[in-house]
């Protein structure tokens, strides 16, 4: 990782205005949806991002994409200022940046058929005639699993785990160089799932496109990501390689989510409830209402909380894989200095 | 078709009024309106009377007025024309201006764009149209002097000039349709732009313009259209309104009269031609559900 990164992020904040209040002329005040975000993503690399509904994930997302207008903060991809290029976005950024959303219902119109919804984008990018798109489509069909002849087929003829092949398929045609996958199989049976994300590791050797994994089961998104970024309530927390992160969690926002995912063994999945409830502190519910920004948004569930958390958001503790934890565990109280959070025992 | 030519003209048996009494005024003797009865058919059983219609409504023969002893048929296209050009062209001004300004507030929701259009569609939804006949009638007309205030006949004979004559009374009949398609098209389009498959095309990097009639309007069309099918009974409808204002010697004016005076031919008539204009059009209604939605195809 020492050529400069794909797509560059950094301190990145993004506000959404304030619904209306009791009256008309009162506005509630607005709402920080990401704050102070930073990640990186190589060629070819997979990035997970991770963390609970209404933390901020699709956000940044959907500013990576420019589909929103960052408060603040830098978006550079390749050569491309992505935050200074106001309304109109060059087509080749909009090429070379693709997506793949949740719903494979909604994300498919549903009154073109797959030929056209995958010919489309290769008309307006390569400008390939309609004998040639169609031969390009029907390629990019079978490399997803489908078959040639589904072209003339519409959406509302496949399965939903279908439909997110031919979505994958759309996304690849303008042989893109980055693929935000926002949530890409959270609607999908879990048999499919593993399906979809089997196809997306293949492609990704097949293209070398990086991908955007967003999702908020750590289970699937360890599994197909390189590295992995935590969010928290508009916060990134620990980011650092994907197999040690889960591993040995820095931060405990990390360690919950990780105590969160079943274990598949019985006589394993006890300890780890119980393990779970002794770290659930302020109750199961996640987040909510404004998120702060002078403290830590996690504070008041952290079962370990400061009294430093509660005045100030830490700064960046480096990590030895080249990642980062915010968290005040590291540089006072137990002073952990990049330990595992594991080690704390839950007071 | 068969079933309301069936109903009208069963109903129209009950109508009190006695048409010999009309035609031959009042000093006659009874051997005249005896005689004058026999003439139309009227002696005969109503069953008789009504085979005798059917077997030649199912021709095209709607039968001859009773008044003025023309063929029915004729006139009443005469006048279908007349009533027909109005219908469509204030479906067409209801079309053109609903789908823009409904497509206009849907992009702009919640601000003061859509707001205006919002209020703006309800009011035109709440006044009737005889009521927008007559301001139209008294500004364009009376007052500017623009249009012709009521139906002369003149320069009827070129498209332009029949244009011309037809402008204010479809304004008049369009606006409440326009309002309705225009609330219409912008709830179903709001529905619509919020789609993934939306913002999957800007993605793709489609200019906002294709992304906006080529994968939204499209699919945001299908309620529209079935508003349309509706609307289209309403013109009709009020066609009636706005001939009787403008003095436009449409099929309105000819059924409302023939009604009054019971010339139950023109009634039927004027009852199987709008029901035939009516049916044909929710077939092609039906047929551009079709194209619109794939879903429907089968």
């Amino acid at each position: 990782m020492t050529e400069r990164p794909l797509l560059e992020i950094s301190d990145l904040a993004i506000t959404f205005p304030g619904g209306r209040g009791q009256w008309p002329w009162q506005r509630q005040s607005d709402v920080k949806a990401v704050q102070g975000a930073s990640l990186s993503i190589g060629r070819g690399e997979t990035l997970g991002l991770v963390g609970e509904s209404g933390s901020g994930k699709t956000t940044i997302g959907r500013a990576v994409l420019q589909f929103i207008q960052p408060a603040s903060g830098t978006i550079r991809f390749g050569d491309f200022d992505v935050t200074g290029f106001g309304r109109s976005v060059p087509a080749a950024y909009r090429r070379a940046v693709q997506v793949v959303f949740q719903d494979p219902v909604g994300s498919l119109n549903p009154s073109m058929t797959v030929g056209q919804i995958v010919g489309e984008p290769l008309q307006l990018h390569f400008g390939l005639d309609r004998a040639a798109r169609q031969a390009r489509a029907a390629e990019l069909l079978i490399s997803v699993g489908l078959e040639a002849h589904h072209l003339e087929r519409y959406p509302y003829e496949f399965s939903g785990g279908q439909r997110q092949r031919i979505a994958v398929a759309r996304a690849l045609a303008t042989e893109p160089e980055l693929l935000v996958l926002d949530e890409p199989v959270s609607a999908l049976d879990v048999s499919t799932q593993s399906q979809v994300i089997n196809l997306l590791e293949r492609l990704q050797d097949e293209t070398g496109a990086a991908y955007l994994f967003i999702a908020h089961d750590l289970a699937v998104v360890r599994h197909i990501s390189d590295r992995i970024a935590v969010m928290y309530h508009s916060r990134i927390v620990e980011t650092g390689e994907a197999d040690r992160l889960c591993e040995e969690p820095r931060h405990p926002y990390t360690e919950l989510l990780l105590a969160s995912i079943p274990d598949p063994d019985p006589k394993l999945q006890p300890l780890k409830s119980r393990r779970r409830r002794e770290l659930t502190v302020g109750g199961e519910l996640g987040a909510s209402g404004s998120a702060p920004t002078e403290s830590c948004p996690f504070a008041e569930r952290c079962p370990h909380a400061l009294d430093i958390c509660s005045t100030q958001f830490p700064d960046p503790f480096p990590l030895d894989d080249g990642g980062w934890v915010r968290c005040h565990l590291h540089t006072s109280g137990p002073t952990l200095a990049g330990q595992p959070i594991t080690q704390l025992a839950v007071v | 078709m068969l079933g309301v030519g069936t109903i009208v003209f069963f109903m129209s048996q009950l109508n009190p009024v006695d048409p010999t009494a009309a035609l031959l005024g009042d000093d006659v003797n009874l051997e005249t309106i005896a005689a004058k009865r026999a003439e139309l058919g009227l002696d005969r059983p109503v069953l008789e009377q009504y085979f005798d219609w059917l077997s030649s409504a199912v021709r095209g023969d709607l039968g001859e007025s009773w008044f003025t002893g023309e063929s029915v048929t004729t006139e009443l296209i005469r006048r279908a024309n007349v009533t027909f050009s109005i219908v469509f062209g204030s479906l067409l001004i209801a079309l053109t201006l609903g789908v823009s300004l409904g497509v206009m507030a849907a992009i702009k929701a919640g601000r003061w764009q859509d707001r205006l259009i919002t209020v703006t569609s309800s009011l035109g939804i709440a006044v009737p149209n005889f009521w927008v006949a007559l301001i139209l009638a008294a500004v364009f007309a009376v007052k500017l002097g623009w249009f012709p205030a009521i139906w002369t006949g003149e320069r009827t004979e070129t498209l332009g000039g029949w244009l011309y004559s037809i402008v204010l009374p479809c304004i008049a009949l369009g606006t409440a349709s326009s309002a309705a398609i225009a609330r219409q098209t912008r709830s179903s389009m709001i529905g619509v732009l919020q789609q993934d498959y939306i913002r999957t095309a800007l993605a793709k990097g489609l200019p906002v313009r294709r992304v906006l009639f080529r994968h939204a309007l499209r699919n945001a069309a299908i309620p529209v259209v079935t508003l349309v099918g509706f609307q289209l009974s309403a013109l009709i409808g009020g066609a009636i309104f706005v001939e009787f204002i403008f003095n436009v010697p449409g099929l309105g004016t000819a059924g409302v009269d023939s009604v009054l005076r019971k010339n139950v031919p023109v009634t039927l008539g004027f009852v199987m031609i709008t029901t035939f204009v009516v049916v044909v059009a929710n077939i092609l209604l039906d047929m551009s559900y079709a194209w619109l939605n794939p879903k429907v195809r089968k």
